[in-house]
């Protein structure tokens, strides 16, 4: 059966187009992945989803070699499945339809914690699905970690599912990406009284967007989705949230800090939608940015469609340069400007990892920051 | 001590100060009495060393030095210190590692030796109860949710740590009640010996009743205007700063 062409295709998605074809006995599910990929193809500017992360034209290697070890998992996945239906947003299709099957994590109330680790090597690229199905009542820890090489290309989807009252902390790292490409699409279902605390930091790429569609489809649940960048050269980093209130009394929290140097963007898009049901929402996002260069850049779109009429919604939104008044301050108290901008962005980037609840974690995520604020290759006083 | 000669500074084109001379010896307290837009704080920055506020002529002189062209940092580790009228509030920067990088930066600067984690916290805690500050302020982001007050009692802390040869103190007594301006005031006279310098800066008498200057200079259209002990402080108390506004325009 000929698959579903893209329309135009670029020499990438006909490349794609082109592997999906020679694949022998591709199941039902896989099928109407493609299909769902297919008809949109790989997401431009056009795209409103995408406008500020052109993921088309970010892809320019159409003859990259799938590498399939790129992945690393402790301790290993509960199990791998055939895909049970197809994803509809286009990258987790296209990831769906070239992996076929997904790796299942059943995680109970006594899991340990799982590492999540890939590194896609020069050139080469990586699609996979991940399923992490967390028990009623369990209290689980994922930590992501996601590296990709100049030239190289991640298409990762991963979907978690929490039981009642289960309570998830996730911690997603995108390292500095050169000149690579990471997408990482997570759906996030929080059943009654479930609980997330999500923390990403992003040091941008090529390309690299972080996404998560958030579902409160229980009563009282509860979620906290903070995030970090710190970019700089040319590279781009994209941290979208899209957020469902479905049911009452459902929380969101978020706060997201952006730190761009030089040529750098940073993009945060966070959409809440609170329906008609979901009376009693409290919703909060607020995203801050600054940019220490001329040519530094941040796109920030918050949206608040809210159908109910008993919610708590707002969101803030800044964007400045560091402020000059405490760096005189500091100054003149006698740090060094460069010791006096490190620690003012460190303050203002650690507030992004308040919630973490792990006190290794968040201390890894604040050395992170601290290492990127010192590297004279990559942190903000490189050359671009 | 310090040394300021014929000082011109423009702030977006004009001119704030115009010929500013002043000289401060070490182990004298000095008051600067103006009213208000007399280039009191912009005379704060420009000795600070702040972004802006170059001097277009003139010469300022610190201990035998002119530091016209330093930085402010560099002009901290030399021991010049500025209370902010205005603190700046640095949300997520833990007070006491702030403190504690600043007197290692500028002893790093000097040459000297890093001050040890024990030997800060003696300190600390010392200045702390000089000041009559709670520690739980101390445990704090540096002045953030602070009230005007507490921030001015911060700054005085600061310089307790930091031992400055010489004090810059922009309207320390703004904000302060009767009970924080003695408490305040304390903190200073416990600064003052006979190798430190001081500049007061200020619109009012309060800080001085407590203080006593050795001099009172009278700062208005961008210059000295008036200089003498300390009874001059109570004469512009009781008369205002009207016959020196006249002369200025």
């Amino acid at each position: 059966m000929t698959p579903l062409a893209v329309k135009n295709p670029t020499p990438v998605e006909q490349g794609y187009a082109d592997a999906f074809a020679t694949l022998e006995g591709a199941d039902q599910a896989r099928l109407d992945a493609w299909a769902n990929f297919a008809a949109v193809g790989l997401p431009n500017r056009r795209v409103e989803e995408w406008k500020y992360s052109d993921l088309r034209s970010a892809l320019k290697d159409p003859d990259a070699p799938l590498s399939l070890n790129a992945i690393g998992f402790s301790p290993a996945p509960s199990d791998r499945v055939l895909l049970e239906g197809a994803p509809a947003l286009p990258m987790p299709a296209l990831a769906a339809s070239m992996a076929g099957a997904a790796d299942v994590y059943r995680l109970d109330g006594d899991a340990e914690p799982v590492w999540i680790e890939v590194n896609v090597p020069e050139g080469a690229a990586h699609h996979r699905v991940v399923d992490v199905e967390i028990a009623p009542g369990a209290t689980a820890m994922v930590q992501e970690t996601y590296r990709v090489e100049d030239g190289a290309f991640l298409n990762l989807a991963i979907r978690y599912h929490l039981g009642e009252g289960a309570t998830l902390q996730r911690i997603v790292r995108q390292e500095d990406g050169g000149e690579g490409v990471a997408v990482v699409t997570a759906n996030v279902t929080l059943n009654t009284g479930a609980k997330l605390n999500q923390t990403t930091l992003a040091f941008g790429a090529r390309l690299a967007r972080l996404e998560t569609h958030l579902d409160h489809a229980g009563e009282n649940s509860d979620a906290q989705m903070d995030g970090a960048y710190l970019l700089t050269g040319r590279r781009h980093a994209d941290i979208t949230t899209l957020v469902s209130h479905c049911e009452p009394d459902c929380a969101t929290r978020q706060t997201v800090k952006g730190v761009v140097a030089q040529r750098g963007n940073g993009v945060f898009q966070g959409r809440y939608l609170v329906q008609r049901a979901a009376q009693g929402t409290d919703a909060r996002m607020h995203h801050d940015a600054i940019l220490l260069d001329d040519g530094a850049q941040a796109n920030a779109k918050p949206e608040l469609l809210i159908y109910a009429d008993d919610v708590q919604c707002a969101h803030g939104n800044t964007v400045g340069a560091l402020d000059e008044d405490a760096l005189f301050y500091m100054r003149s108290r006698g740090l060094p400007e460069a010791a006096a901008r490190a620690l003012l962005i460190e303050a203002f980037v650690a507030a992004a990892f308040g919630n973490v609840q792990n006190d290794t974690a968040r201390e890894q995520m604040l050395e992170a920051a601290r290492g990127w604020l010192a590297d004279p290759d990559t942190g903000p006083e490189a050359a671009a | 001590m310090l040394s300021i000669k014929d000082l011109h500074v423009a702030l977006d084109g004009k001119e704030i100060l115009k010929g500013l001379s002043l000289d401060v010896p070490a182990g004298e307290v000095h008051a600067v009495m103006g009213p208000n837009g007399a280039g009191k704080s912009t005379l704060s920055y420009v000795l600070t060393g702040r972004e802006g506020y170059e001097p277009s002529a003139g010469d300022i002189e610190f201990e035998g030095e002119v530091i016209n062209g330093l930085s402010p940092d560099e002009r901290a580790a030399k021991g010049l210190f500025l209370s902010f009228q205005y603190p700046l509030e640095l949300p997520g920067v833990p007070t006491l590692t702030f403190i504690r990088t600043a007197v290692n930066a500028q002893r790093k600067a000097r040459g000297e030796e890093e001050i040890s984690a024990p030997d800060f916290m003696k300190a600390a805690r010392e200045a702390a109860k000089t000041l009559r500050m709670d520690s739980e302020m101390l445990k704090r982001s540096l002045n953030a949710g602070f009230s005007g007050g507490e921030k001015k009692r911060m700054e005085i802390f600061q310089a307790l740590l930091l031992e400055p040869k010489f004090l810059i103190l922009d309207e320390t007594d703004s904000g302060l009640d009767i009970d924080a301006l003695r408490v305040v005031a304390e903190g200073v006279e416990s600064l003052r010996n006979e190798n430190r310098g001081m500049l007061v800066i200020t619109h009012y008498q309060r800080l001085l009743d407590h203080l006593s200057p050795d001099r009172v200079h009278v700062l208005a259209g961008g210059r000295i205007v008036d200089s003498g002990g300390p009874e001059l402080a109570r004469e512009l108390e009781a008369a205002g700063y009207d016959k020196y506004l006249s002369e200025a325009a």
